[in-house]
């Protein structure tokens, strides 16, 4: 049966190391999602100090640390060079635009007045350049 | 990197995705190695080597 990846190859049988990357992104990423909503829950009663808060505004931090270890497995467990060096370069651009956003945008809210951006959406910003570049970067190869 | 990667499937008739289950890649890997694109690594290139009997120099050419 034909499936198709996350770069938009197809396969024959699906690649082992992407099926098991799925799995842990997908478990990492509902993760996310739970504990966001757990804390944000917790927040809006008004509890917003203690142990119990601070445990659970750090868990969407631990999911976050999850999928980057998942996507670290990932490039590890992938034979096919091309699929890999597709992706590492795809996370390459999440990273570069990334770091380059944030600090541009560090210095712009030291020295202006520019509303201060939410540092959480670092990592979105993180997923959506890293997600363009790895479907924009195979037509290179078409 | 110029190859003969074409041909040399062509001669076996085997398709692109014949080729990639036989290297256990995806089609387009092979595609993309075919095309000059992207150059395998060596043991990617010695198992073509060993996949089509030939020496490597005959599958690749170097370009300058």
């Amino acid at each position: 049966m034909n499936c198709t990846t996350a770069t938009g190859f197809s396969f024959k049988r699906q690649n082992p190391a992407l099926r098991r990357y799925s799995q842990r992104f997908s478990v990492a990423m509902g993760a996310y999602v739970v504990t966001i909503l757990l804390a944000a829950s917790h927040a809006k009663t008004g509890h917003t100090h203690g142990t119990l808060a601070y445990l659970l505004a750090a868990l969407p931090g631990l999911s976050v640390i999850a999928i980057l270890v998942a996507i670290g497995h990932y490039l590890r467990e992938e034979k096919d060079e091309f699929l890999r060096a597709i992706q590492t370069e795809a996370l390459l651009w999440g990273c570069g635009v990334t770091l380059a956003v944030a600090t541009s945008w560090g210095f712009l809210q030291m020295f202006t007045d520019v509303p201060r951006a939410p540092l959480y959406l670092i990592f979105a910003l993180f997923c959506f350049v890293w997600g363009v570049a790895a479907a924009v970067i195979p037509r290179r190869y078409l | 990197m110029k190859n003969k990667l074409r041909e040399l499937r062509a001669d076996r008739g085997w398709s692109q995705a014949d080729l990639a289950e036989r290297l256990k890649v995806s089609r387009q890997s092979v595609n993309a190695i075919e095309t000059g694109k992207f150059d395998p690594s060596l043991p990617l290139a010695f198992l073509l080597a060993k996949l089509f009997n030939a020496p490597i120099e005959q599958l690749f050419q170097f370009e300058d």
